[in-house]
């Protein structure tokens, strides 16, 4: 087995960490010890020797099939979690990245649930750091599951990214992918539909008469049914889509401003209380109603 | 185990244990599974048991205890309960015995419930348990404990057996069957339809379960909350536990539940909370494959069980689930629609909610998704409905055609083809909705909608003004369709499209007939009606003012009983019978808004012509108080005026007095046509109505009036522009901070506008046209925008945007006066561009247009002839040229250029002698001697040779100019 690895450098036993990893080969073998990094395509890992001599050694990551962090079950744990704080999933991104293209390490994970954060802030800046973290996964994740997910994601990225041609873009090329979710078919559908409620604004603000306008409506009506199918898509077919929801929730009620439809955005917002009653989409919404009228003073 | 809940058990049964279903079923397997249990117990314990009892007994004790015993193990229950029976009543109150007496009523207990002797075994268990702690152990007591509830639930005793197995759940925290006899409590009171307490009970427990007996609860405890009428904590707990779905060893149940719920919900009027708890239900493939998983691993731990002695409990357990599975599983692979039906049970739910869009996306999705079945094709007809309803019309010619392509045999195709007639006809599409009815009709003559296609393709037609068409068809129907309800309707329309054409005799005829046919029809009061008006159409006035008196009679309301007053007043007053005319009137209701303006102003007239001057100033000052915001205040001022004709500072003063009071509100309209008014009031004299509208202009100002001041200052404008331009200019130019797009009267925007571009300030020039064209999508000034933004662009040098503009005027404004313009700049554009060919069929139309100006066709028709020559086409060319100079010589800066570019395609051709000709002609025109022109001719012949040289192929006969 030892012949597998390039010994680096003998340390002594008092730098030996203390962390036990345990890497599976593709055989089968069990090796434990302190994975270090991955530099290119090998693992640097540190390990005891005979004598209780610690070693650093090289592996090739493509012989890999899986690794367990000493780690790995805590921040497994805490990625599970309903709701991370941001910072929490920014140090774990950062601390874990290196190891990205190993099979079982959880900075995918990590990075994933920071970008779905940061692209949900709907800011320009954290999409910008959302889509870095995404195309890393991409470019380096372990398996094709995780990096459909980040591709999933990397639209709407994109889009709040200040990005929206390559983000309808990469949108209609997920949306032709096979083996996607629902839920994550509804991600790139979020982006379109923010596509087609761009250009629903446009024209809405280029034509505010569209009513009367018999040249503008059917543009007006054909974005307003595009925009709400994409928006509707996580309520209808996606099971428990959380924020996806919401968000389209939110969306098709700013949609349905566009066309003045007060009684639809009445009915967006109490789907939102109802099904989503902590969503901060669910406060926003809410602010797309009409003012009440305020009561008259005898 | 256990049993099922009482209840209703048809919809979802869900109770996970089920001895007595299996006992029912398949007795041996039952009494099997029990003796192997009481084997199991015995397997650890009856050999050392036996020998204690058998060292402390006499021999005769020994023989029964031991024929007990052997009967005991080989299954031999019925003489096992014999011999222990003999031993318990010849040894009970022996002295000495208690201990192996106990013992062997243990043992009689066992045997009796394997029996299922029940209530036999409940006594001997009821015995067993009041012995003295001393003479019984602690684990067969335990072993009792679990039983006896078991018995009382056999029995029908879920009092007792809930109590019993909370009992045990209480007293044996340790032990293995603890979880079981938590479910089996709520089993026993779901038994007694004590849903609040089982579900209470189940969720006091659930954090102490795990496993399959967690699933288990959570299965039971849905069940008991949907029993309760709990929805809102079953929602709860189905959103807790559905990230967890993939555990559940009853998927199917769950999912079943899940059906449960939201009918519960939906008939609670909470759809909202039904579909998203339907959204959950996964998909029939999905659901069996996960189900078939659980099950072969369910299969794995029963083959473990079997083996198992000592775990006979839970392997009955696990036989009553695999028995539930199996007939999940059954039920639903026997369900090939189910994705079908909870997809529609889903969009029903968003139909009721008036939420159409929602149950479209739905139900386009089965359309798409699932394959071909009757559910679908049903469900596709209420698709176009649901489309229809959100007024999606292009999504609805689509899906009608994919239903076609997918159901050609369908006997939903004519209403689906249908949906799509009607569709077309909201996009305004007449005639492809016209022809798609008259395929319904044709295609599927015996549909019931037959008729009512082919009699909407007579009406759109009438609408068309095809009355010839239309009314060939309304005449066919009654004999296609002669017992069908629209024969009624389709023989009154014979004489309304008459009516409609103008042949009133005609129509007269046809109506009466419809009279005589269908003396009770659904036309009848149309048809009574439409008789009158073709009288009053025909003057007939003593027949219609009577017919009309009788229609009001019977329908004194609606938009007929309004057109119909004006109609019977019009002949009152024709018969001189002017009072009777002006009662009717009064008659009109102001709901009628456009027929109730039309009383009030014939009413005017009538006192204008009767010279009834007090009545009609009184009766127009009532109408400019009453209705400001109406588009015909102008006109009743106007008149207003006209009834001070003698008193011209009178008429102004009615005039200023409506001016200052409505014109600073910008939703009263015509207060711009009111002020364009003041202007024609003899006499006129400008200067001293300059001077006026200033002076106001400066106090509406002051007074903070800014939308009278603008449109006082734009009067004033109108006024000096054609002696004062500039002045005009820079007038408007200053009111450019004062315009409100959405509520400015276009002309102002416009002309303010005008103002702007003409003084070099095209920046807000261009804005200023935006917002026109933005805000008065309709309005004839929208053509001035969208030319001036053309030019603009054009002046910047941005011919794509200029010719976008340009596209806009021609497609959006194509009568308008700038249309030609346009035409002709983007020809120009395009021409420059070498996209030629788009470039003559812009020419081509404008030349066709009547309206075209001359100056405007002998420009175009150069440009014509410069295209042409640029092909080669030079014969062509001349004729372009040749028709400038011969139709349009008043247009000398086209004239020149056609003289001289003539000549040279004549040289292209070689045709000398043509070309000379043609240089010596307008050599010849005294009006252009000393221009370069000329003189280029000059040059040209002095080039040329004095003969000219004729080309036979070209000698000179032009081709037909376009």
């Amino acid at each position: 087995m030892i012949r597998r690895f390039l010994i680096i450098l003998a340390l002594p036993l008092a730098l030996a960490a203390r962390a036990k990893d345990t890497i599976e080969l593709l055989d089968g073998e069990k090796i434990t010890g302190t994975i270090l990094a991955v530099r290119g395509t090998s693992l640097m890992l540190r390990r005891s020797l005979e004598g209780g001599t610690q070693a650093e050694f090289s592996l090739p990551v493509e012989n890999i099939k899986s690794v367990t962090f000493d780690r790995g079950a805590k921040l497994f744990e805490l990625l599970d979690q309903p709701t991370v704080p941001l910072p929490e999933l920014e140090r774990t991104w950062t601390a874990e990245q290196p190891f990205l293209a190993l099979p079982g390490s959880p900075a995918g994970r990590a990075g994933l649930r920071m970008a779905d954060q940061l692209v949900l802030s709907g800011e320009r800046a954290d999409a910008v750091k959302a889509l870095g973290a995404l195309d890393a996964i991409i470019a380096r994740g372990p398996d094709d599951e995780i990096r459909i997910e980040a591709a999933a994601l990397r639209p709407a990225a994109l889009y709040f990214a200040g990005q929206p041609e390559k983000a309808v873009e990469a949108a209609r090329e997920f949306s032709k992918l096979e083996n996607t979710t629902p839920a994550q078919l509804s991600r790139a559908r979020l982006v379109l539909g923010l596509a087609a409620l761009g250009e629903l604004e446009t024209l809405v603000e280029e034509n505010p008469r569209w009513r009367e306008d018999a040249r503008v409506k059917p543009r007006h009506d054909a974005l307003k049914f595009s925009a709400l199918e994409h928006f509707l898509h996580p309520f209808l077919f996606v099971r428990q889509a959380g924020d996806a929801e919401a968000a389209g929730l939110y969306y098709a009620a700013r949609v349905s401003r566009m066309s003045g439809d007060t009684e639809a955005i009445e009915r967006y917002h109490l789907d939102l209380t109802t099904l989503h009653p902590q969503s901060p989409y669910t406060n926003q919404t809410r602010d797309l109603l009409p003012t009440p009228p305020t009561p008259s003073t005898p | 185990m256990g049993t099922a809940p009482a209840g209703d058990r048809s919809r979802c049964n869900p109770v996970v244990v089920v001895t007595e279903k299996t006992s029912r079923r398949n007795p041996a397997k039952q009494l099997c599974a029990a003796i192997v249990l009481c084997a199991g117990l015995l397997a650890t314990r009856t050999s050392a048991q036996a020998a204690e009892v058998a060292a402390n007994v006499d021999q005769r004790f020994q023989q029964v205890s031991k024929a007990g015993l052997d009967a005991y193990t080989s299954g031999d229950f019925p003489q096992a309960i014999q011999q222990l029976t003999t031993l318990i009543r010849e040894y009970g109150t022996v002295p000495g015995y208690a201990k192996p007496v106990a013992k062997a009523r243990y043992l009689l207990a066992l045997s009796l419930v394997r029996e299922k002797n029940w209530r036999q075994a409940l006594t001997e268990i009821d015995t067993f348990l009041g012995s003295p702690a001393e003479d019984i152990m602690g684990s067969d007591r335990e072993e009792l404990l679990f039983w006896k509830p078991l018995a009382h639930l056999q029995l029908g005793e879920s009092e007792e057996a809930a109590q019993g197995f909370q009992n045990f759940y209480r007293l044996y925290p340790a032990s293995t069957r603890r979880s079981s006899a938590g479910v089996l409590t709520a089993s026993a009171l779901l038994s007694n339809q004590k849903y609040d307490d089982a579900a209470a009970y189940l969720n006091s427990i659930a954090s102490q379960l795990s496993g399959n007996a967690r699933q288990q609860a959570i299965i039971l405890q849905l069940y008991s909350l949907i029993q309760a009428g709990k929805t809102s904590e079953a929602v709860k707990l189905v959103n807790d536990t559905y990230p967890q779905l993939d555990q559940q060893p009853q998927v199917v149940s769950y999912s079943k539940l899940l059906i449960e719920l939201a009918t519960k919900l939906a008939a609670e009027n909470n759809a909202l909370l039904a579909v998203n708890t339907l959204k959950l239900i996964r998909s029939r493939d999905e659901l069996i494959e996960l189900q078939r998983k659980r099950l072969t691993e369910l299969e794995r731990a029963i083959a473990v069980l079997n083996e198992r002695p000592d775990r006979v409990a839970d392997l009955i357990d696990a036989r009553g689930v695999k028995d539930r599975i199996d007939a999940d599983l059954k039920s639903l692979v026997d369900q090939p629609l189910f994705d079908a039906q909870v997809r529609l049970e889903q969009a029903s739910r968003f139909i009721e909610l008036g939420r159409n869009l929602e149950a479209a996306l739905l139900l386009e999705s089965m359309l798409r998704d699932l394959p071909q079945n009757p559910v679908i094709e049903q469900a596709s007809q209420t698709l176009l409905r649901c489309w229809y309803e959100t007024g999606n019309w292009p999504r609805i010619i689509e899906l009608a055609d994919v239903f076609a392509e997918r159901f050609p045999d369908s006997e939903e195709l004519p209403a689906a083809l249908f949906m799509k007639a009607q569709a077309l006809a909201e996009l305004n599409d007449y005639d492809a909705s016209a022809a798609i009815f008259a395929e319904i009709a044709t295609r599927f003559p015996d549909d019931a909608l037959a008729p009512r296609a082919l009699f909407s393709q007579g009406f759109i037609l009438a609408t068309l003004q095809e009355y010839d068409r239309a009314l060939a068809i309304f005449e066919g129907m009654p004999g296609k369709f002669p017992n069908d309800s629209m024969a009624d309707t389709a023989t009154f329309w014979q004489g309304n499209t008459l009516s409609m054409a103008g042949k009133s005799r005609e129509a007269i005829e046809r109506l009466a007939e419809y009279q005589t046919k269908f003396p009770d029809g659904v036309e009848k009061l149309p048809a009574q009606y439409r008789i009158a008006y073709n009288h009053h159409a025909l003057r007939e006035f003593d027949q219609s003012i009577p017919q009309l008196t009788a229609f009001l009679a019977v329908q004194s309301t609606g938009p007929d009983a309004s057109e119909a007053r004006l109609l019977l007043a019009d002949g009152y007053f024709a018969q001189g019978q002017t009072e009777e005319g002006l009662a009717v009137l009064r008659d009109v209701p102001p709901a009628d808004a456009a027929y109730f303006e039309e009383a009030w102003f014939k009413t005017a007239k009538v006192f204008r012509l009767q010279e009834r001057i007090e009545e009609l100033r009184a009766h127009l000052a009532d109408f400019v108080e009453n209705y400001p915001t109406s588009g015909r205040v102008a006109e009743a001022l106007y008149w207003l005026g006209w009834s001070h004709r003698d008193d011209p500072a009178k008429a102004r003063e009615v005039y200023w007095d409506a001016i200052t009071r409505l014109g600073n509100d910008p939703a009263n309209a015509g207060i711009e046509d009111i002020l364009l008014g003041l202007q024609k009031i003899p006499p006129s004299d400008d200067t001293e109505l300059a001077r006026e509208l200033k002076v106001r202009a400066e106090q509406a100002e002051s007074a903070g009036e800014f939308v009278l001041a603008l449109r006082l200052n734009w009067a004033r404008a109108q006024l000096v522009r054609g002696t004062a331009p500039e002045q005009a200019r820079y007038l408007l130019i200053s009111q450019s901070n004062k315009i409100n797009p959405a509520t400015t009267d276009p002309r102002i925007v416009a002309d303010v506008a005008d103002a702007l571009f003409d003084d070099g300030r095209t920046e807000l020039a261009a804005a200023i046209y935006l917002d026109l064209v933005r805000w008065n999508p309709n309005s004839g000034e929208k053509a001035r925008g969208l030319a001036r933004l053309a030019e603009l662009a054009n002046r910047a040098g941005d011919s794509d945007a200029a010719l976008r503009w340009y596209e806009r005027v021609i497609e959006e404004a194509p009568d308008s006066t700038y249309e030609t313009a346009a035409l002709l700049d983007a020809a120009r554009l395009l021409a420059a561009a070498d996209r030629s060919g788009e470039a003559i069929t812009y020419l081509d139309l404008l030349l066709r247009k009547k309206t075209t100006p001359a100056q405007t066709k002998a420009a175009a028709l150069v440009l014509y002839g410069d295209l042409l020559a640029q092909q080669g086409d030079y014969a062509k060319a001349i004729a372009c040229y040749q028709r400038v100079y011969v139709l349009y010589g008043r247009w000398d800066e086209h004239v020149a250029p056609a003289y001289l570019r003539s000549a040279k395609a004549f040289e292209s051709l070689g045709d000398t002698a043509s070309a000379r000709r043609t240089y010596e002609e307008f050599a010849a025109l005294e009006r252009f001697q000393s221009t370069d022109a000329a003189r280029e001719a000059t040059t040209a012949l002095e080039r040329l040779p004095a003969e000219g040289n004729s080309n036979p192929a070209a000698t000179t006969q032009p081709e037909a100019a376009p």
